[in-house]
């Protein structure tokens, strides 16, 4: 009779991570982005705003731009585009635009986007639009740390080379270097984060635990 | 001696399954990075397979983007996902058998690419809404409605596996009791509709054990089409590039490529789950347990599948109602 409660211990184990193993729902990519940061860094070393760049997959970006092409002449002119970055705008500001910008840890508030411009390049959309940091970041005292993610990860973003950061008038001290996140722990920690479904501005989400780090230092180690 | 040697293949063979299905979620980094990598390459072929068909629509045109649809199918599914764990859990701890765990497999891909062009067409054709409102229109009504019917037969294992321990324990007492018995398990169905079901499977005559067998199939054929109730995303950005660009019956074509690569992963997954469950099993046979409580243990690994089921439906359910709106797709 010890046979069948460890029989049914076992079927336990197994369907217990049969449950988390399922936790996360529909957490892999649909649409990809290319994107590119400019960190407005002055003379004096503090930063002020970050330029984004998003270079949208050729799928995502020819469904998203059909029947933009108002005037009929074939080409999906910014101006055709104005409508639908305008409505993403809208609704990324509450998402901080995908952006997390720290110091020390903490996130540093940012403001409304500005300057935003949608274009359709080689087939692939692309939204250019510059976040400005609510107060300008002394890199002097501390490296400013900079991520874009989509925190439910239904979109991938990343940043493709060395080349996808700039960092403006930066003093020679200053230097930005792109980090992959930790390949190990991101599992565990994403089905974790998926079970209690952290998909919410701000939240970290899967999308935080594959984000790469851009991180602008001057004159620290 | 023996009970060492069975609790020892179960931990073997539960920790075999674990390794294989944690793997598939990616505690093997490297094969994460893998899947990432070709989930994004493999819609880069489909974009390129449509373009390809668009210049000259010939069978190598059709082949090469057959072949990207499926294996992006194949890489979605290998990545996590509700229909796999609740249909590899199904097949782990109830009765059914292996070539219903793979039919049920297909027939939840089945559904998922019938929605997804059911609903793109009529997006596309009658409403003129763009993909964007479809997506949305999926995560507010679709994904609840699949998550609270996998609740819900989750529920209805558990009741079916509590009820076939309760009725057995009486009918020791006399035959006559299992058909008075299996009467209660009809769900509403009626008896004729229930013996058929009790012919297919090879049974000569109702117990109660045939009687659940049926209902558990039923509860196995609810729960492949709630789990395909929410489309894929992708099929959704595939129907709408196809559509926009005139070419209707290969977007339905790639739809359901999409869906056999799918169906094919998940049913592996299942088979592997099936796998997992049979040798221990046939190892109980090996002891001189009494048939009552294999039975036992049988109902009361259905009971805890269904539970498991229930709880996973009930999570993502509350999640979903939870979640915002995404602000782009």
């Amino acid at each position: 009779m010890t046979t069948a409660p460890a029989r049914f211990a076992g079927s336990l184990a197994l369907l217990a991570s049969l449950t988390f193993a399922g936790g996360s729902a529909q957490a892999h990519p649909h649409v990809w982005i290319d994107a590119t940061v400019g960190i407005a860094v002055t003379a004096g070393a503090e930063a002020r705003s970050v330029a984004v760049t998003w270079m949208f997959d050729e799928m995502y970006s020819t469904v998203a731009v059909f029947g933009l092409d108002t005037d009929g002449d074939g080409v999906t002119s910014s101006a055709e585009l104005e409508l639908l970055i305008g409505e993403s705008m809208v609704s990324l500001q509450e998402w901080n635009y995908f952006l997390d910008v720290r110091q020390d840890g903490a996130r540093l508030k940012t403001g409304k986007a500005v300057d935003a411009v949608a274009s359709l390049e080689d087939g692939r959309l692309v939204y250019r639009y510059t976040v400005p940091l609510a107060a300008p970041a002394d890199l002097n005292a501390a490296p400013l740390v900079v991520r874009a993610f989509d925190p439910s990860f239904y979109i991938d973003v990343s940043f493709p080379e060395d080349a996808s950061v700039a960092l403006g008038a930066a003093p020679a001290a200053c230097s930005a270097r792109i980090t992959e996140p930790p390949p190990m722990q991101e599992t565990m920690l994403g089905e974790a984060a998926l079970l209690d479904n952290d998909f919410a501005p701000g939240s970290e989400g899967l999308g935080g635990q594959y984000a790469q780090k851009v991180t602008v230092a001057c004159g620290q180690p | 001696m023996r009970a060492a040697l069975i609790i020892g293949a179960v931990v073997a063979g539960t920790a075999v399954a674990i390794a294989l299905l944690l793997g598939t979620d990616g505690t093997l980094a490297g094969f994460t990075d893998y899947v990432r990598g070709m989930q994004a390459t493999l819609q880069q072929a489909l974009v390129g397979g449509v373009r390809r068909w668009q210049q000259t629509p010939d069978g190598a045109a059709l082949g090469a983007l057959g072949m990207s649809c499926f294996l992006y199918g194949v890489f979605h599914a290998v990545g996590p996902g509700h229909g796999k764990a609740v249909l590899t859990t199904y097949a782990a701890t109830t009765d059914v058998s292996l070539p219903r765990v793979v039919a049920l497999s297909g027939l939840s891909a089945f559904t998922q690419a019938t929605v997804a062009v059911v609903l793109v067409s009529v997006a596309f054709w009658v409403i003129g809404a763009s993909a964007r409102w479809v997506n949305t229109q999926a995560e507010r009504f679709l994904e609840p409605a699949s998550y609270a019917a996998i609740a819900a037969v989750g529920l209805w294992l558990v009741v079916g596996g509590v009820r076939s321990v309760m009725p057995r324990r009486v009918a020791l007492a006399g035959h006559g009791h299992d058909h008075g018995h299996g009467h209660g398990h009809g769900h509403g169905h009626d008896h004729t509709h229930r013996h058929d079901a009790e012919c297919c499977g090879g049974h000569h005559h109702p117990t109660a054990e045939a009687t659940t067998k049926g209902a558990s199939l039923r509860s196995g054929i609810v729960l492949a089409m709630a789990a395909g109730l929410r489309p894929c995303t992708g099929s959704l950005l595939v129907l709408f590039l196809c559509f926009g660009l005139g070419l209707w019956t290969l977007g339905i074509v790639a739809a359901y490529a999409i869906g056999v690569g799918t169906a094919i992963t998940v049913a592996a997954l299942a088979a592997g789950a099936h796998a997992a469950r049979h040798p221990a099993a046939w190892l109980a046979r090996l002891t001189d347990l009494p048939a009552d409580s294999t039975k036992n243990v049988t109902a009361g690994v259905k009971v805890a599948g269904g539970a498991i089921i229930l709880l996973l439906g009930a999570t993502l359910l509350q999640a979903a109602l939870k979640a915002p709106a995404h602000p782009i797709l």
